[in-house]
């Protein structure tokens, strides 16, 4: 199968917010009202291909993006971010985590490494990365993702992977990132509860 | 899991039992996934075995768990790096000099003490950022003015302790030299104050800054004395009008009286900080797509020559150089000084001058959204991100590093300076960071600083050990040319501090005594400022 960009976005976007449907939200949470989605291109923003994975607030972030980081740093709900961005972008994005007691739950990077294949570095916990690498194809993938993420406790064992697909999308080279960030504190709070001493 | 070197893992758990009942279950992070946001984003040793390794952080709350963090580190004797916001960016955020050190992360300890508009000053706590102190003055409608950094992430307290600087007038944009008094944990787990600090029940924390006898406030600025608590900063009050004007001028050796004029009118006080810019170098900064010929020319080894730039620029109708002044205060006074320095540069045949933008303070809505230097007018942002380094137009876009020597504040140093790196460019077979049109930066206004950018990448090391290696052979070569470094990085900390070696080192030879004395566990950041604790100099030999 190939990735146009529709299907992109839902690869790259749409699946990783599926991630937050797993114990990082409670369960009776509004995806609507507790994830914030944000996008470095305005072409992607304005993209119909982002209507599926798209959930909640949108931002452009781009240039200075001052009012999204105060945003982010004032507001006292612990909501998750998903992003499609570049690394300078996601570099500050962590920053904020480190700032705001989140964290980085999932991030791969997707770059084109010939005029038609797409190479993705995948890291994130080990039954969300491995759910990435199922076959695609067929509308139940997002069902079949959220399954095998059910057993997905905070802090769990991160892996990297690489998959390679062909695309029929053009690229400006540079490589773009997917990630989620999400709550951290109360994850904190469960490890402590459920670790052991360091071995 | 890392562990702080010469130390069990059942000691580190101990130590780490006891980090939580000081600062609380949820403050102490020790899991991969937590500490990979206290890894430095723009490393130029991304996943080598040079990149520093952080064992645990742990975030306390307010002084006395400080003290307890202290006590504990000292007991175990676990190296540890203080960090108030941590956003340094390439020069090191919070990566510690010293791996597997626990970092103390500060950013919970962000309260502002104390600001009064009419004396003009402010006392806060590390966790506070610019923004944080900006919207507090705006929110109590305070007559002030911040001075910034280009980024609005970091805060007054961390920047100052890493000589950070600014964009406006003398006393404030030098940060360290505008700070008045601090609170500071020793080793010991004390609390001293300096300056007028130390007198109970002081009225003038923040604004003299001497107190009496010898001054200590240096050791811990960019040193490892101690952790900072608190600080005082003297702020400019908000002026009525701001005026961003320029000078431009034609030929390349004209910079020689137009840095001559800059520096008359600075020093009398009739202008404030000026931008010294060649608009060829302008696109690459400003991530617009530079010409191609342009191109071509900067793609010449060293940089190329300033003739060929002369013919470009007047074939352009480009100035060769900018001078882009800020001027601060009454709208009569201000343009008097403007109508002045006109005047002054008035001299330099062809020179051409421009308004470039104004404001009235207090500063509307739309006038902040309109205006292109919103740091010059104490508007914190983030613009920074998408310039230099981080544009478009460099590859890898990963991180950079600063290269950032000290030269003398003369249009003759700066040619000089241009020939010196220029060459070691050449020496070194790598495209030139550096060419006739680079620019200084004024932000200490007795003395110039240069900022080359190397782009760092977390894919390609041996595109990163060319960085590393072209990096530190300009520090030696600055270092013969009698310049250095007033910043850097952690992993060349050392490499900065051995070419301040006069008298075989007598500086550094002397605070490392003062910290053997201070510190006699060597937890305070080892190594910072190129300061090693004894244990670990003796190890190292």
């Amino acid at each position: 199968m190939q990735l146009d960009r529709r299907r992109f976005c839902w690869t790259a976007i749409g699946s990783a917010a599926a991630l937050l449907r797993g114990p990082v939200l409670p369960a009776d949470a509004q995806v609507t009202d507790n994830v914030v989605f944000v996008v470095e291109s305005a072409v992607l923003l304005r993209s119909r291909a982002l209507a599926e994975p798209a959930v909640g607030l949108s931002f452009q972030v781009q240039g200075d993006f001052s009012e999204f980081w105060q945003a982010q740093r004032r507001s006292q709900k612990q909501c998750a971010v998903v992003g499609l961005t570049s690394q300078g972008i996601l570099a500050c994005i962590e920053l904020l985590a480190r700032d705001t007691g989140r964290r980085i739950l999932f991030r791969a990077e997707h770059k084109q490494v010939k005029e038609d294949y797409l190479l993705s570095v995948l890291e994130g916990p080990a039954t969300f990365v491995e759910a990435m690498q199922l076959d695609n194809k067929g509308p139940l993938w997002s069902t079949k993702i959220q399954e095998h993420i059910a057993g997905y406790r905070p802090g769990a064992r991160f892996v990297r992977c690489t998959r390679k697909m062909p695309i029929i999308l053009t690229s400006t080279g540079n490589s773009l990132f997917s990630w989620v960030l999400g709550p951290c504190l109360h994850v904190a709070a469960a490890r402590a509860e459920t670790s052991g001493e360091i071995a | 899991m890392t562990i702080p070197k010469r130390m069990s893992s059942g000691d580190f758990n101990k130590a780490l039992e006891r980090f939580r009942v000081a600062v609380g279950d949820a403050w102490v992070l020790t899991a991969d996934d937590d500490l990979q946001s206290y890894r430095d984003p723009y490393s130029p040793v991304w996943d080598e075995p040079e990149e520093t390794k952080v064992s645990a952080v742990v975030a306390p709350a307010s002084v006395e768990q400080v003290q307890q963090v202290v006590a504990v580190a000292n007991e175990y004797k676990i190296p540890l790096y203080a960090v108030s916001t941590g956003k340094n960016l390439g020069y090191g955020t919070t990566s510690p000099n010293y791996s597997a050190s626990v970092i103390v992360d500060l950013k919970r300890m962000n309260r502002i003490i104390e600001v009064d508009d009419r004396r003009n000053f402010c006392i806060v706590e590390p966790g506070v950022s610019y923004f944080d102190l900006y919207n507090y003055l705006v929110e109590k409608q305070l007559r002030l003015m911040i001075d910034l950094p280009s980024n609005g992430m970091g805060g007054p307290l961390g920047n100052s302790l890493d000589h950070g600087n600014g964009y406006s007038a003398a006393p404030y944009r030098d940060h360290f030299g505008g700070h008045c008094g601090m609170e500071v944990v020793l080793a010991n787990g004390e609390v001293i104050r300096t300056g007028m600090g130390a007198l109970p029940g002081s009225k003038t924390w923040g604004e003299y800054k001497y107190g009496y006898g010898p001054s200590v406030d240096g050791l811990f600025a960019q040193g490892n004395f101690g952790i900072v608590t608190k600080m005082g900063f003297w702020l400019m009050p908000m002026p009525d009008f701001f005026l961003s004007a320029q000078v431009g001028v034609p030929r390349y050796r004209d910079v020689i009286p137009m840095v001559d004029e800059l520096n008359y009118l600075e020093d009398l006080g009739l202008m404030a900080y000026a931008r010294i810019q060649s608009p060829m170098e302008i696109p690459r900064v400003l991530s617009r797509a530079p010409d191609p010929e342009l191109v071509a020319l900067m793609a010449q080894p060293g940089g190329g020559e300033p003739d060929s730039y002369e013919s470009y620029a007047n074939k352009q109708n480009l100035d060769f150089w900018t001078a882009t002044m800020n001027f601060y205060g009454p709208e009569t006074t201000v343009r008097a000084n403007w109508e002045y320095a006109r005047k002054r540069f008035a001299r330099i045949d062809g020179a051409r001058f421009r308004e470039v933008e104004s404001a009235t303070f207090p500063l509307s809505a739309e006038a902040i959204q309109k205006s292109r230097q919103q740091v010059s007018i104490g508007v914190p942002n983030l613009s920074a991100f998408a310039l230099g380094a981080r544009s478009k137009f460099t590859e890898p876009t990963d991180g950079h590093l600063w290269f950032s020597p000290v030269i003398p504040r003369s249009g003759e140093a700066l040619i000089e300076a241009h020939r010196v790196f220029g060459e070691a460019f050449k020496e070194l077979g790598m495209p030139s960071r550096i060419g006739p049109y680079s620019g200084p930066r004024t932000w200490f206004y007795r003395a110039f600083m240069f900022v080359l950018d190397f782009q760092c990448s977390r894919s390609d090391t041996e595109a990163n050990q060319r960085v590393r290696k072209a990096f530190r052979y300009l520090i030696e070569v600055g270092a013969k040319h009698g310049w250095a470094e007033y910043r850097t990085a952690p992993m060349f900390q050392d490499d900065v501090a051995n070419s301040y070696s006069f008298n075989n080192h007598a500086l550094r030879r002397f605070t490392e005594r003062l910290k053997d004395a201070a510190d006699p566990n060597g937890i305070f950041s080892p190594g910072r400022g190129g300061i090693w604790p004894k244990s670990i100099r003796e190890a190292r030999q």
